[in-house]
């Protein structure tokens, strides 16, 4: 291990310039992978807080029963996706109208009497994460309910609205985890062209190394543990930056817009830091080993070492 | 110790570098490897330490067969040998310490133990002062020093080496060569590949072998070498 730390210690102080713009690159693609993470973690939060209160309305049929409402309430309370529900009767419903259309018309309608042309609704407010995630959930919710309550006539959710809400959503994650997929090549590519790069100033070194026995994982190993530990600590600050990112745009968005939009905004799960970390050492892992794997031999090739029978 | 039998190299445009070479080194010999340039000593030495294969033919040193040695084992077998270049082959973003201790890293050697057998073989060549300098700072015949410490340091039971005095003056010519017998000695194999004759003549313990146009030719005065004296057999071929 020793002589590990001082190869990667001589490698820094001799190809500082090339480490230090390897650990440049890294430090920004990491950083641009776990904004994007950041990013698609609150896109659905940041929507929410622009729009209005998300709700379904389950329309019930006339002379729909007191114990048929109660158990479509309960069921509808029950499920995981539903914030609450609020019962309007006929009556309501018509006193509603009137509410609403009072600008455009002097006349009222009276709602004793007209009320039995307005249908009795329940006016389900939606858990948005859950309801939002995508047009599907809703879809098989109401589905699901028209089903098992015959007394429903209609559900009423905005449907063309989810649809479009939806793809957006599904067009942001994907373009969020392309440019992932993108700059993680980047980081590859960087890996590859560092090893190579220090492979040629190492040529020399190598083939003595060769010469006096040592083994590839002797040659590899300050070049694979270099690359780990570049890839380890421009994690390390990228993940410190976007922390410092996020906390800052919480406290500005206070001081500025004076309250606190940003609340309900979290940072990277732990999970998914893990997971882009592991990924990301892997594919660094990987790359170094398949860029040493395919210089190695046209050193060996070029210090002339076992040409059987050729020049 | 080294048994070469029928030993051909040939390369690509049928040039025959070594033909039939058949070739006995036994333990604590000290062997010349003569012959003009072009003769075939650089190749048989690339063979011998197993830096190159030999097209057909039978080589094996320190018991590795090298016509049939693998990548994994070919890194053992230089383990097992101290070689020692013309040019040194030096590395000169390290220390003489650093350039010493390397075999001993690579066999796995605990930092303290390292310490103790570098200070002692760099000692033991007259370097003890320049120990932490570059070796860029040092004459070509310390440079030639440190190399032949970096060969011995881990105690090989064969050395080989191409032409180590071709870059030095007379005197220091010596000096190397004195630390190559001092090595032979204490038991250890020398094999020294030089074009040298007066380098040869002036030495005592010696078994001479001619090597040319890709020929072995064995011959000169031979001294016994403790109990593995090898009787001249080829008398006449050649005479150094």
């Amino acid at each position: 291990m020793w002589s590990v730390f001082q190869a990667i210690k001589r490698s820094w102080t001799e190809h500082f310039v090339t480490q230090f713009s390897a650990f440049l690159i890294l430090f920004l693609t990491y950083t641009a992978v776990l904004f994007i993470s950041l990013s698609l973690q609150n896109i659905q939060k940041v929507f929410h807080q622009w729009g209005s209160v998300s709700q379904m309305t389950v329309y019930l049929k006339p002379q729909t029963g007191l114990t048929q409402k109660k158990e479509i309430i309960q069921a509808l309370t029950g499920h995981k996706i539903v914030k609450s529900v609020t019962e309007v009767s006929s009556l309501e419903s018509a006193e509603k109208f009137n509410r609403r259309f009072e600008k455009l018309s002097r006349k009222k309608i009276d709602s004793n009497k007209m009320s039995h042309l307005f249908p009795e609704y329940l006016e389900v407010s939606l858990n948005e994460q859950q309801a939002y995630g995508s047009a599907g959930v809703l879809n098989d919710f109401s589905a699901q309910f028209r089903d098992r309550f015959p007394p429903i006539s209609s559900i009423s959710y905005g449907e063309s609205w989810l649809s479009s809400y939806s793809q957006l959503l599904t067009a942001i994650n994907i373009t969020g985890w392309l440019l992932i997929a993108i700059f993680m090549m980047g980081s590859m590519i960087v890996s590859a062209s560092v090893v190579k790069s220090i492979l040629f100033h190492r040529k020399d070194e190598i083939e003595v190394l060769e010469f006096i026995g040592a083994d590839e994982s002797f040659i590899y190993r300050p070049q694979l543990v270099n690359l780990i530990s570049l890839g380890f600590f421009s994690f390390a600050f990228a993940l410190l930056m976007n922390y410092s990112l996020f906390i800052s745009f919480k406290k500005l968005s206070l001081s500025v817009l004076g309250f606190n939009w940003s609340e309900g905004l979290l940072f990277i799960a732990p999970s998914t830091v893990i997971f882009v970390f592991l990924i990301s050492l892997s594919l660094l892992f990987i790359e170094t080993l398949l860029t040493l794997f395919r210089m190695m031999p046209k050193y060996k090739k070029s210090f002339g070492l076992f040409q059987k029978g050729s020049a | 110790m080294v048994q070469l039998s029928h030993v051909y190299k040939t390369y690509r445009d049928n040039n025959h570098i070594l033909k039939n070479l058949k070739l006995d080194i036994l333990k604590s010999e000290f062997v010349y490897l003569m012959g003009p340039s072009g003769a075939g000593k650089t190749t048989l030495f690339r063979i011998m330490t197993g830096f190159e294969k030999a097209t057909s033919g039978q080589v094996i040193v320190n018991d590795f067969n090298l016509d049939k040695i693998n990548n994994k084992e070919i890194s053992q077998f230089r383990r097992t040998i101290g070689v020692v270049f013309q040019d040194f082959k030096l590395l000169y973003d390290r220390t003489v310490f650093e350039n010493v201790a390397l075999p001993l890293q690579i066999l796995g050697f605990h930092q303290w133990d390292i310490c103790e057998k570098v200070e002692k073989i760099v000692a033991s060549v007259g370097l003890a002062q320049q120990i932490n300098e570059n070796p860029i700072h040092l004459s070509g015949g310390e440079k030639q020093r440190v190399a032949i410490a970096r060969a011995l340091v881990h105690e090989p039971k064969l050395i080989i080496a191409d032409e180590p005095t071709g870059n030095l003056d007379w005197k220091m010519s010596e000096e190397i060569m004195e630390l190559f017998r001092t090595a032979n000695k204490k038991g250890t194999t020398v094999i020294i590949a030089t074009h040298d004759h007066n380098l040869v003549e002036k030495s005592n313990q010696k078994r001479v072998i001619k090597i040319d146009n890709g020929q072995i030719y064995e011959s000169g005065e031979e001294q016994p070498c403790g109990q593995y004296f090898k009787p001249l057999k080829e008398a006449g071929l050649s005479i150094l």
